[in-house]
């Protein structure tokens, strides 16, 4: 809910150099050298890549189904059967949680996926036509920034429902401002930019030019806005599913398995403590992640 | 200076004027009607219904009534809590929530920028890494996992605190610090990274070469600097804190604005939903032009400038 | 004895891809009274040895690594206790900067910033701080300081501003004031009078200066001696006719011939040929040999010795000149 508006502003995010521009490609391997050496970015990285493996293959390999419920068995604490336990259910703790995170994961990829193309298509276009138009297309966004967003997701599921890609989308469309303006100021940027006026008149081709300079030089900013971003709309997601506006039953993604970790933390408290477990780190990491990433992609930091 | 504010206000009417006609298309677009029987309402709401809303006119005739009732401050009839209207409802509840919101802005200023403060002055040290380590963990730890953590550890376990309502002072404590942790963390980071950047300025280096004490520096020189991106944040903040608030009384059973607006929209009381979007629209453009307003006086830059 | 005694000043900077040496043995004195300029390209770390006397640098990544500055033959400036530096700072050193749009607080206003050194260095009350510096600003050349002084920077010229600064530098009458690059920010004709401004104050209150630049002219103008600097260390330093009119280094001499002013028209421009030197690298012997004209092999030996007497206090880098082999106003002619 919060990333909504606590995006992190443009400013944060790096804006390549003249001398850095012509440099191009070897930005990246720079960029790839620095985050190596980045422990802690390279601790986020590997701990988000294991909890998205564990998700997706997971289900298929524990022996229970996250609807098979065995009521006879009821809520257990974690055993060698039940790693993380069993619901009042008996449902199976870990099954249920894996499943929840391909929930979870999806939405974040999938509305980070819509506000990405939305914000692109914005933000370019806006930068590429400039002058009236692109002042009048950016003062809609600060219009739209002044929007309770939250409110309106919720607003829109009271209306249309409450089925995932209607998540998806209604995240997604309030997701993409920071976005278009990121893109907005790359592509400003690299119109002004010499190198490409002088890639131009040494004659490089144009798909030269796309190629080398201008993809690397955009693409940056925006990976590392969008790994920011998973996370926020995985937030949003878990409120709506945890004051119930969200995904319905018996599917359940982590909002939901918090929130009922929540009304029975008095007698089962683990039911509480692995869905919002697996919740935080990958938040923790995904943001991470995305620190070191700007970190990286920008060269004037120093070693301190 | 008083220009600025005028059309700074004259700005918000087209925000709020385009809010209004997005939640009445919302509401007319929805499958079936807004008012569709799928449920049931009573006999005597339907009447009030159709009495208030003029549902059998053409649509821009209701649209009409709709922005005249909202002029007037009308918000119209529960659809679901017969013989409320949606303004008492509101009127009764948000007091509630604005006491929550008031504590928990306490908290979070009150924790977050002091940390901040400490952070970027000693940068590197200790000082800086325990604390935003803590930010950092706090920001990962939604209210929705803090809230229940707190009322498990502090309510159930050591027992200082109950887990819900809303009747004694120190039922205050438990929401307002899961609201207000979590808005320190943010308030930190951005503490610490405005005053890193103001202490990094050119006009800080002159101060240094004037002989001025490192603590004169600080609070004199690069404070005011520095604490304008919390200023700015304070509005994202607000609209934040609004969707904490469901949250965090629906964790602690508060009978606050958030909660009837969570239970509005999962009972679909689309009258209620729509008029509390409306008043937190206005309360938030309202307060995004106080912030707007404040960040102005603080930068004598732009005080002159408008 | 002299007033200022710097000796082999090294400053380096600790960047994640390396370390910058930005200063690299830097030594040289200055007098009472005097005008000591320095120039060289930018890059060559004029400012950042100024910034190391006053403990200006960022740190981190920046660190003074060895040296000593002595001050009146009592205090190390490199090893003074903070306190003891500070209550040096703005009383018996000040500094101006380049940028006269940065450098002054944009939230205080000018008055706040003009009385600061009075009220911390010489514990005068508010009214008579707000007196002197009224008065100092008028002695700069801003009319109706009274009411101006209530303004805010924004609401300055950039040639205003500079003024400020300098009005502020020298309102606690300094021994030494350090004028980093002063004007360059500014246009010709603010130049030519910030200039003026800088030498009037000076011959009244006997103040010596340290000018920062990299434009030989000004030097020429308001200087008594003059370090050259290249690549974080001292390449020649004498006196403004020995540097301009007998100059004894290489360097010296591509840098008057890269100068528009100073050259026959008709001619095309000079550019000293080959890349400024990467201050990542570890170097032996002659920083600037790979650029140089007339470079030898023994340049980049191990008998390169650095900045040494050439005749009397003109001193010169260059091994070839030290060792008689070059002399080179022969060669120019
Ligand atoms: N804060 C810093 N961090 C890292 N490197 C720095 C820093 N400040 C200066 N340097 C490096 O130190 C070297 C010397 O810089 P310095 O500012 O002293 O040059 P200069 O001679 O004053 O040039 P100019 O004429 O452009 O002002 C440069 O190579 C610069 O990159
Ligand atoms: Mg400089």
């Amino acid at each position: 809910m919060i990333r909504t508006t606590l995006s992190p502003s443009p400013d944060d995010l790096p804006v390549p150099k003249l001398e850095e521009l012509e440099r191009g490609s070897s930005l990246w391997k720079d960029a790839w050298r620095r985050l190596r050496q980045n422990r802690l970015a390279l601790i986020a990285l590997a701990l988000f890549t294991v909890i998205a493996i564990v998700c997706v293959l997971g289900p298929f390999m524990t022996p229970y189904g996250y609807e098979e419920q065995r009521l006879a068995y009821g809520a257990q604490g974690p055993t060698w059967e039940h790693w993380m336990g069993t619901d009042a259910l008996g449902r199976d703790q870990l099954t249920r949680i894996m499943h929840g995170g391909r929930i979870s994961l999806s939405v974040g990829f999938m509305a980070t996926a819509v506000s990405l193309v939305i914000g692109v298509l914005y933000g370019a276009t806006s930068a590429y036509i400039g002058g009236r138009t692109d002042a009048v297309m950016m003062r809609f966004v600060d219009i739209l920034y002044a929007m309770p967003f939250t409110i309106f997701v919720i607003l829109l599921t009271v209306i249309f429902g409450r089925s995932l890609y209607l998540i998806f989308i209604a995240i997604g469309a309030v997701e993409w401002l920071t976005m278009a303006r990121i893109v907005r100021g790359q592509v400003l940027t690299l119109k002004q930019q010499e190198f490409i006026e002088a890639a131009v008149s040494l004659g490089y081709s144009n798909g030269r030019i796309i190629l080398r300079h201008l993809i690397p030089n955009v693409v940056g900013p925006i990976i590392v806005y969008a790994t920011l971003t998973v996370p926020a709309v995985m937030l949003l997601e878990a409120v709506l599913s945890f004051l119930g506006l969200g995904v319905q039953p018996p599917m359940a993604s982590w909002g939901v398995l918090i929130n009922e970790g929540k009304d029975a933390m008095t007698v089962y408290p683990w039911l509480l403590f692995f869905p919002a477990l697996f919740f935080s780190l990958t938040l923790f990491s995904l943001n991470f992640l995305g620190d070191g990433l700007r970190d990286a992609l920008d060269p004037k930091s120093s070693k301190d | 200076m008083f220009r600025f504010i005028f059309i700074r206000f004259l700005q918000t009417i087209p925000v709020l004027f385009i809010i209004a006609v997005l939640t009445f298309a919302m509401s007319r677009a929805a499958p079936g009607g807004p008012f569709s029987q799928e449920r049931r309402v009573s006999p005597v709401i339907i009447e009030r219904m159709n009495e208030y809303y003029g549902l059998a006119d053409p649509l821009p005739v209701q649209f009409g009534n709709y922005i005249k009732n909202l002029l007037r401050g009308d918000l119209g009839p529960s659809y679901r809590h017969e013989g409320r209207t949606v303004n008492e409802i509101v009127g009764g509840s948000f007091p509630v929530s604005l006491e929550l919101g008031m504590w928990s802005l306490l908290i979070a200023l009150g924790l977050g920028i002091p940390v901040g403060l400490l952070a970027a002055v000693y940068r590197n040290t200790l000082l800086d890494y325990v604390p935003m380590s803590g930010a950092m963990m706090g920001i990962c730890l939604p209210t929705f996992v803090m809230g229940p953590l707190l009322a498990l550890v502090f309510g159930l376990w050591i027992g200082w605190f109950n887990v819900s309502g809303w009747h004694t002072p120190a039922d205050r404590v438990l929401p307002s610090l899961t609201l207000g942790l979590y808005f320190g963390a943010y308030v930190a980071r951005l503490t610490r990274g405005g005053m890193l950047e103001v202490l990094s300025q050119d006009y800080i280096r002159t101060a240094r070469a004037k002989g001025v004490p490192e603590f004169m520096i600080v609070y004199k020189h690069a404070l005011k600097g520095g604490l304008l991106p919390v200023v700015a944040f304070l509005g994202p903040a607000l609209a934040a804190l609004i969707s904490g608030s469901f949250v965090v009384e629906t964790i602690f059973q508060i009978p606050g604005l958030g909660r009837h607006f969570v239970n509005a929209a999962f009972n679909r009381d689309y009258t209620m939903v729509m008029g509390t979007v409306l008043f937190y629209a206005t309360l938030l453009i309202v307060m995004n032009m106080i912030v707007d307003i404040l960040q102005v006086l603080l930068n004598p830059r732009l005080k002159y400038e408008s | 004895m002299p007033l200022l005694e710097v000796n082999d000043l090294t400053t380096w900077f600790h960047m994640r891809d390396g370390i910058v040496r930005a200063v690299d043995g830097v030594s040289f004195t200055l007098d009472r009274g005097e005008t000591l300029g320095i120039v060289g390209e930018s890059g060559s770390g004029k400012s950042v040895s100024c910034y190391s006397l006053l403990d200006l640098i960022p740190k981190p990544p920046g660190r003074i690594e060895r040296g000593t500055a002595v001050l009146g033959g009592e205090v190390d400036l490199l090893r003074a206790p903070r306190e003891v530096l500070r209550r040096i700072r703005g009383k018996r050193i000040a500094m101006v900067f380049q940028d006269p749009m940065t450098s002054l607080n944009p939230y205080l206003r000018i008055s706040t910033q003009m009385i600061e050194p009075l009220l911390i260095h010489e514990g005068l009350g508010n009214r008579e701080a707000l007196r002197r510096a009224i008065e100092s600003l008028e002695e700069v050349g801003i009319h109706d300081a009274v009411r101006q002084i209530d303004l805010y920077p924004h609401q300055f010229s950039g040639g205003m501003r500079q003024r400020v600064m300098i009005a502020m530098a020298l309102i606690t009458h300094p021994e030494i004031l350090i004028a980093d690059e002063p004007t360059t920010a500014l246009d010709v004709t603010v130049q030519a009078q910030i200039l003026e401004l800088i030498k009037a104050r000076q011959r009244e209150l006997g103040t010596a200066v340290i000018y920062v630049t990299h434009d030989l002219g000004v030097i020429a103008g308001v200087c008594d001696r003059v370090n050259v600097m290249y690549a974080g260390t001292i390449m020649e330093s004498g006196t403004v006719d020995e540097i301009f009119y007998n100059s004894a280094h290489p360097y010296t001499q591509a840098l008057q011939q890269s100068i528009p002013s100073l050259h026959d028209k008709g001619k095309s421009l000079y550019t000293i040929p080959g890349a400024p030197p990467d201050l990542t690298e570890e170097r032996s012997g002659c920083p600037f040999a790979p650029r140089c004209a007339y470079e030898e092999a023994h340049c980049t030996g191990p008998n390169y010795r650095g900045l040494d007497a050439f005749r009397g206090r003109h001193k010169t880098a260059c091994l070839r000149v030290l060792e008689g082999e070059l002399n080179l106003k022969e060669e120019n002619r």
